[in-house]
């Protein structure tokens, strides 16, 4: 359970952006409790250029970045930062 | 003729002799050109009863309408014949400039058909075309094969030859297009095998015209700079097809351990971006008039594989031969890839049923006296060793060679269940079971359960341009969700149209349906343009329709139902094992579901899946249902 002005622990792997990619290393974070996605990734302004074209994976599921805002993260999430890339 | 070289070039290997016939006009306007056209002459050729690896097979080369002009990324050759796989239809492509080389050459379409008694390649230069001996290639790699034939012919020579995994026929041998492009799928190299046709070598000086040259060029501009602008053309670039490895492990949508899970660890060793960071890749290839550049090339420079270098690996060789089979050692999947490439062999398939043997193995239905080695889980070694035993059908690999069906049927127990194949094809690696426009595309595919026929990625929404084509094709973004079967058949037969054009005009795949910046509009601009006869977008996406149908009807004269458009079981039967799509199925009822909205979208019968008098008619493919009829083949 989160509790509400406790820290939480977060799994991060940065794979970069198109533009700016990253070998990934499993890190886990400590963010503030009630943290949203976007504030999570504009923590992030170091490691990824965030006006690059990029995916946000959150426990498996690809977030529209256009809704990151509205997502607060979790205890224990894992949320993975990929660059947008494709075709078989 | 614009465009059009108006000519298509007759090669009987079993008479030796090569003549030129005027590519006829009502040909041209039944089935436009490249896949299309291919498409009726294998229709008009090959009987149900033709066997796929006699001399009566013939197999088809189809250089785009466009290929030969500045259009961009419109280098593709479609290569169509009866499948040695699949003993169904057969359409197969290859990039490099061979499809330019036919057209400066002055060739729309070379047709080959029975087969030489001793091994032979094609010699073309313009309007000069023989039949030679091949014994001093024969049994040589393609490297060296293509090393020798420029060391006699200039190496300003463009090439299509198999490697000993068609001349061993391999029932999934490749064809390979200027070394590196793989027309791969479904056994096209073993049908030359079969012929002991080692390869065709052109060189062409002509040039293509058209219509409207100062119009054309001026589209042609707009259209390469919204190439260069598109996100996802970028991103080929960058990291190749293989970006997409680190995106789809995360999702848990990457096929591994053959299908029993969608996820594995040490990803990074499989992804694009390692093979940046990590130095394999040294260099990136595009095709002719290509503006994407997409294909890789890599080498080892250290280790037990260094002197390794080959194209690719692509995001399918990554997740079949690595993720497939458990292995992430990067070295031993780019070996593998070479090894693949050397011998001319599909490395979706080769990856298949060395997957589906270590599951195999794992239960116990093979041994160590079976294999001649041990064979876990994440052996890369023991992959690499693997694909050797294959092209040269070695012990074991002979089973395997025959592809995972035939092999599932010799092995026998419950070893059907994880062949990962319908039609007889073994399935790309896509993740159906969690994208349902897929799974729908995969089941109804011609040739069997694969991702280059149709590939309706935009069912994901990842750009904004995949959310607007998803608007525009169903009429709200919202379907832009590849959990949702609904709108799955519009999304489905939009693909299916325009991946045929795509190929009937020679563009490559990745420039209309990952990216977006050519598009049927501007396609049949271009067309009309290029060749000066007048078409619509939607004149040309019905081009595309009468392609699919025809080669369909391929199928269905050859005897196939509803039944077959299904498939493999494992991805029916048993669940997605983790991650987001735990649960998730391609179930009978499902696919059931989505196929009568497709075959209703088609105007196909529901009961058979055949395609109606009146869809055909209504098509301009009368004679074709004539056909159908006479054999019984039409729905009553």
């Amino acid at each position: 359970m989160v509790v509400l002005g406790k820290e939480m622990r977060v799994k991060v792997r940065i794979w970069g952006t198109l533009r700016k990619p990253a070998k990934p290393e499993n890190v886990m974070e400590e963010i503030p409790s009630g943290m949203t996605l976007k504030e999570f990734l504009n923590s992030l302004h170091n490691l990824i250029d965030l006006n690059d074209v990029f995916f946000v994976i959150v426990n498996g599921v690809r977030i529209d970045r256009a809704d990151s805002s509205k997502i607060k993260l979790m205890d224990g999430d894992t949320i993975a930062v990929v660059p947008v890339a494709g075709g078989g | 003729m614009y465009a059009y070289c108006g000519k298509l070039l007759n090669v009987d290997l079993s008479k030796g002799k090569m003549w030129v016939e005027d590519l006829p006009e009502d040909l041209v306007d039944a089935y436009l050109g490249g896949r299309g056209i291919n498409a009726k002459l294998l229709w008009d050729y090959v009987k149900p009863d033709t066997n796929p690896l006699g001399p009566s097979n013939v197999i088809i080369f189809g250089a785009g309408v466009l290929s030969g002009t500045s259009a961009p990324s419109c280098g593709r050759t479609t290569i169509t014949t009866k499948s040695p796989e699949t003993n169904i239809f057969l359409k197969t492509s290859g990039g490099g400039y061979f499809a330019h080389e036919m057209k400066f050459a002055g060739y729309d379409h070379i047709l080959i058909q029975g087969s030489s008694e001793n091994p032979v390649y094609l010699w073309i230069e313009d309007d000069s075309a023989e039949i030679r001996d091949a014994s001093e290639v024969w049994n040589k790699d393609v490297r060296e094969t293509n090393r020798i034939l420029e060391e006699k012919l200039g190496e300003d020579i463009h090439t299509a030859c198999i490697g000993q995994g068609g001349e061993n026929l391999v029932k999934f041998a490749s064809v390979m297009v200027d070394v590196y492009s793989a027309a791969a799928r479904g056994g096209a190299g073993a049908v030359m095998g079969s012929k002991k046709l080692k390869a065709i070598a052109i060189r062409g000086t002509g040039s293509v015209k058209v219509k409207e040259p100062k119009e054309f060029g001026r589209l042609v501009k707009d259209v390469r700079e919204a190439l260069f602008r598109d996100t996802s053309a970028q991103s080929l670039f960058t990291f190749g097809t293989s970006g997409s490895v680190a995106a789809i492990n995360e999702t848990y949508a990457f096929p591994t351990y053959n299908y029993k899970k969608g996820h594995i660890e040490n990803v990074y060793n499989l992804s694009g971006q390692c093979l940046v960071n990590e130095g394999y890749l040294k260099r990136r290839r595009g095709c002719g008039s290509c503006s994407i550049s997409s294909h890789r090339y890599t080498t080892i420079d250290s280790g037990k594989y260094a002197g390794t270098c080959t194209g690719g690996p692509e995001y399918e060789t990554l997740c079949a031969l690595g993720g497939g089979t458990g292995a992430t050692d990067t070295a031993s999947v780019i070996k593998a890839n070479e090894l693949c490439n050397r011998y001319g062999i599909d490395t979706i398939s080769t990856g298949s049923v060395i997957g589906w043997a270590m599951e195999c193995y794992e239960r116990g239905v093979l041994t160590k006296e079976d294999v001649d080695f041990e064979l876990n889980w994440g052996d890369g070694d023991a992959v690499v060793e693997m694909v050797r035993k294959i092209a040269f059908r070695d012990g074991i690999g002979d089973i395997l060679a025959e592809g995972v069906k035939r092999a599932a049927e010799k092995f026998g127990k419950d070893s059907w269940k994880w062949a990962i194949q319908a039609k007889g094809l073994e399935q790309s690696r896509v993740e159906t079971r969690a994208s349902k426009g897929y799974a729908l595309a995969f089941a109804v595919n011609p040739r069997g359960p694969d991702h280059l026929h149709t590939e309706p990625i935009a069912e994901f929404g990842l750009s904004p341009e995949a959310k607007a084509l998803v608007e525009k094709i169903t009429g709200d973004e919202k379907y832009a969700n590849p959990y949702l079967t609904e709108k799955r058949a519009e999304i489905v037969v939009w693909h299916e149209d325009c991946y045929a054009v795509t190929e009937i005009l020679g563009f490559c795949a990745f420039a209309t349906t990952w990216a977006y910046a050519v598009n049927p509009e501007n396609m049949a601009k271009m067309y009309s343009l290029a060749t000066g006869r007048e078409l619509s977008e939607s004149e040309l996406m019905n081009y595309g329709r009468k392609t699919l149908t025809l080669e369909k009807c391929f199928n269905v004269r050859a005897g196939l139902t509803r039944k077959d458009d299904v498939l493999p079981w494992r991805l029916m039967n048993e669940p997605a094992p983790e991650g987001p799509p735990k649960g998730m199925m391609n179930s009978k009822e499902e696919l059931s579901g989505m196929l009568d909205e497709y075959y209703t979208l088609h105007g196909w019968d529901l009961k058979t899946g055949w395609p109606t008098r009146e869809t055909l008619e209504s098509l301009g493919m009368t004679d074709i249902a004539k056909e159908l009829e006479r054999m019984g083949k039409l729905p009553t």
